[in-house]
Order: C-alpha cells, then structure tokens, then sequence
C-alpha cells in the first residue's frame, strides 16, 4: 500500500462509522493494513467528534446550558450519521447543521419553538461571519434575551412567554470588536 | 550549511511569546500584555474574514510581531496541497508581515475528505518526498522561511520505514525548512511510545530550531497522555524546555493554551518562566 492509499484508507476509516464496520469486520480480518488498528482508528474516529463538539459547544454555547448532557449525546449520534463539514467554516457549517438537526429532532416538543428561537440567534452572528453582513435585523415570537436570563436562572425556556421581538445586531469595532446585539420586544 | 539554514540564522530573536486566543485580546493590548515578547496567530481564524477581524489583525501587528500559523494546508498529503487554501493563507502572511511562518509535518486532507484535525504520516522515504515537493510549491506563493513542527501521534501508520527522530532529520532537510520544536508534543510521544528523549535529541537536527512550542498535558487512568492544550505546564516540561533551550538555538517560545483558559496573569507567569529560561541560556536578553 502506499501512501496515496494509505491516507487515503486512514481518512475513511476516521470519517465513516460503516467504512470502518465493514473493514474490521470479523469476515474480512487480514484484509485491511488497519486491522491491527483497531482499536486506536476506533478511539482516533471518536476523539475527531469530540473536537468538533467542543468547537459546536462553543458556537452555540445558550443551546448547550438549555440542553445539557443531552446536547453531548445529540452532537454525537448527529455526527455519526452526517457528512463532516469542510473548508475554512467548518466548526460554524457543523453548527449550522446540527442546529437543524436538533430543530427537526424537537418538532413537536415543548421545547421546540423556544429553541428554534434560541438557535437562530446564536447562529446570527455566525452567519454574519460567513456572509460578512455588518448588520441584520430578525424578528421573533419570543425574547432571546428573556430566554437568556432563564437560561443563566436555570428556569426552563419552555416558561418563556410569548413576545413579539426585533432584534438588531450589529458589527462593533469600538473595545474588542465584535458582533453585538439590542433586542426590543412588545 | 544549507541556503535556508543561513535564513534561518537570520530570522531576529523574538523571546517569550503566547498563541494569541480571541478572550485575551484586550489583556494583550492593554499594558498586562507587555509581559508578552511576542504573538503566535493561528492563520486559518482570519482566512475569509470581516474586514473587523483583519482590523484586529493589523491592530495587534502594530504592537507584537506576529507569528502565522497555519493548521490544514496538510503538507503531507500525497494529493498535493490546496491552492485555494495557500492563496487566503498568502493574504494573511501579507498582512503580518512576520519573520518567517508555521505548518505541521502532517497531513489533514486525503481522496477528497478533510479530517479536520492532523493526522501523523508513516515515517517512510515516500512521505519524505511528499513533504519535500508540498513545501517547494508553498514557495512559489510565500517566500518566507518556513518551519514545520512535530506532532503528537496516538497511531503509528503502516508503512513506517524509520524512527521518527529519522524521519524528522530527514524531512526538514529535504524540505530546507526550521524545526519547531513542540516541547510537550515530544515529551507526550516519548512516554506514550517509549522512547529516550535526550537520545532523540542527539540524533535530531537541532540547529534548525527557530520556535518551541509548550504547555500543559493531562493523562488518562492507563497513564496515556494527551496533549490537551488546556492544562498548566507541568514540571516534566519546564525540565523538558530547560535541556532543549541549552541544546537548541531557539529565537523564541509560544505557549500553546487553547481551553480552560486561566487567568492572564497565570499565562504572563508561565510565559515570564519560559523567558527565565531562554536567558540563562542566553538564546535572548
């Protein structure tokens, strides 16, 4: 094998739960150059996650302190079965994605329309970023803000009442430059 | 001596400095950052940016000299390097306008897929010469002198050919590039692979450092250990740092803290260690 099959080979394996089923299935052993791998490919694929979630946990940081461990294990199983993101935006496309995922997961929930609210305007700032917008405007049925305070509280978000809300973020180069954000509701 | 090795000599001594990390910017700009000698960027968090992040950019370059560090060109790669990814890292050399930059001696991308994270090369004569023509093609884009570092593996691939201290004697001259010397990475590697780390140190070329990097490790319950960026640096380090310093002609140190961030005042401490170090070995002032 040389080296154009073995990296080749090697990403596989650390990117894809069934490539690596099928090469270290019990059939197929001697098979594979890995297969006395297996047991750090298996441990290299699971730490690969656990990079990403923790540059997700940082990214939507609101999401994780409304859902707890349950973020963890979400992230986990959505990472198993997704395609991983690639290029410069990688942690912020992952992001993006996993928000979806947890939307559609919670269709239907109590939680489901506090936390589309709470996705969405965490990401803002992300997709402000990417798209290199200096200023946005979104309107929503209930306070971001209100779902913060509950959050930081350890209140429920699904307790947030409803409340129509503008909110208007901003680029800021003034201090330490960032995105900033001013909501008003109703 | 080499032609690169006499750029290497020339590249200006730079002393104690830190991987700059997004919640210490207004430390480093205020006078607590004073304690620092100088800043590590990672290249890849200002490819693509708002014009505000590059303005960050400049406005640090005005007070350190700032060091790129590049993650994913994957130099490695038998697929050859991302032209697209070279040209923004380019743009971002240029505004910094640094002594000389940084890779990996690994490789991040292969048929198509991106892992995302470095992964180690076999220690073969093909890997060698992957390296060697990766590099030379970076050239034709950025002119400065590069230095490449070594990684930290929990994988020995197949294919291996050599021992690492071989592979990395063999790599950084065959690409003429300086070695930076990541201090914890060969400790992690020398206990999880057992292997004698002042022997390594003999048998690598170590005038061709120009840069170490350095911080803290943690351990799991099988005595693993894992370069987690998040700890303090630990004794075995500053042990580690002190024969390196002796040894290597190093013309400066960043420490490597990318989670669990402390207080600042605990990275000017360490930093403060390390330049301690550095003087008594009169590699700077």
């Amino acid at each position: 094998m040389g080296l154009k099959d073995i990296q080749k080979e090697f990403v596989k394996l650390s990117l894809n739960k069934e490539a690596r089923e099928d090469a270290f299935d019990t059939d197929s052993i001697g098979s594979n150059e890995f297969e006395h791998l297996k047991l750090a490919i298996n441990r290299h694929a699971y730490s690969l996650i656990r990079k990403r979630l923790g540059a997700v946990k940082s990214i939507l940081r609101i999401t994780r302190m409304v859902m707890g461990d349950a973020f963890d294990e979400e992230f986990i199983k959505f990472a198993q079965v997704s395609e991983v993101p690639s290029g410069i935006n990688r942690h912020r496309k992952d992001s993006i994605m996993f928000a979806d995922w947890l939307v559609n997961l919670k269709e239907g929930s109590k939680l489901f329309k506090p936390l589309k609210v709470v996705l969405s305007h965490e990401l803002q700032p992300i997709h402000m970023w990417m798209n290199k917008r200096r200023f946005s405007i979104k309107c929503y049925n209930r306070s971001p803000h209100q779902m913060m305070d509950f959050c930081k509280n350890s209140l429920p978000i699904s307790k947030a009442r409803i409340s129509p809300t503008i909110v208007i973020w901003w680029e800021t180069r003034r201090g330490m430059s960032c995105y900033r954000w001013q909501s008003f509701s109703l | 001596m080499s032609c690169d090795l006499d750029k290497l000599v020339d590249i200006p001594v730079l002393g104690s400095g830190i991987g700059y990390r997004e919640p210490w910017s207004q430390n480093l700009l205020s006078e607590s950052g004073d304690g620092v000698d100088f800043l590590e960027i990672t290249a890849d968090h200002f490819m693509d940016a708002p014009n505000w992040k590059i303005d960050q950019l400049k406005e640090l370059s005005e007070k350190f000299t700032l060091i790129p560090h590049a993650l994913d060109l994957s130099l490695g790669s038998s697929d050859g390097i991302d032209q697209v990814y070279l040209e923004k890292l380019q743009s971002v050399i240029e505004v910094v306008s640094p002594p000389y930059w940084s890779e990996h001696l690994a490789f991040t991308k292969a048929g198509g897929l991106e892992l995302g994270h470095l992964a180690p090369l076999p220690f073969s004569n093909e890997a060698i010469d992957v390296i060697a023509n990766n590099v030379q093609k970076s050239r034709e884009y950025i002119k400065l002198p590069l230095i490449l570092e070594n990684i930290t593996y929990g994988i020995k691939m197949p294919g291996n050919e050599m021992s690492e201290s071989e592979f990395i004697t063999k790599s950084l001259s065959a690409a003429d590039c300086g070695w930076l010397l990541d201090v914890t990475n060969l400790y992690v590697n020398s206990v999880n692979h057992s292997f004698d780390v002042k022997q390594f140190l003999e048998e690598t070329p170590t005038e061709r450092v120009v840069q170490l990097h350095y911080v803290g490790f943690s351990s799991n319950d099988k005595g693993y250990l894992i370069d987690d960026h998040g700890s303090a640096v630990n004794e075995e380090i500053w042990e580690l740092m002190d024969q390196v310093l002796c040894l290597c002609p190093a013309k400066g140190t960043i420490l490597e803290r990318d989670s669990k961030f402390p207080k600042f005042s605990e990275i000017i401490d360490e930093t403060q260690r390390a330049r301690g170090i550095g003087k008594k070995y009169k590699r700077w002032d």
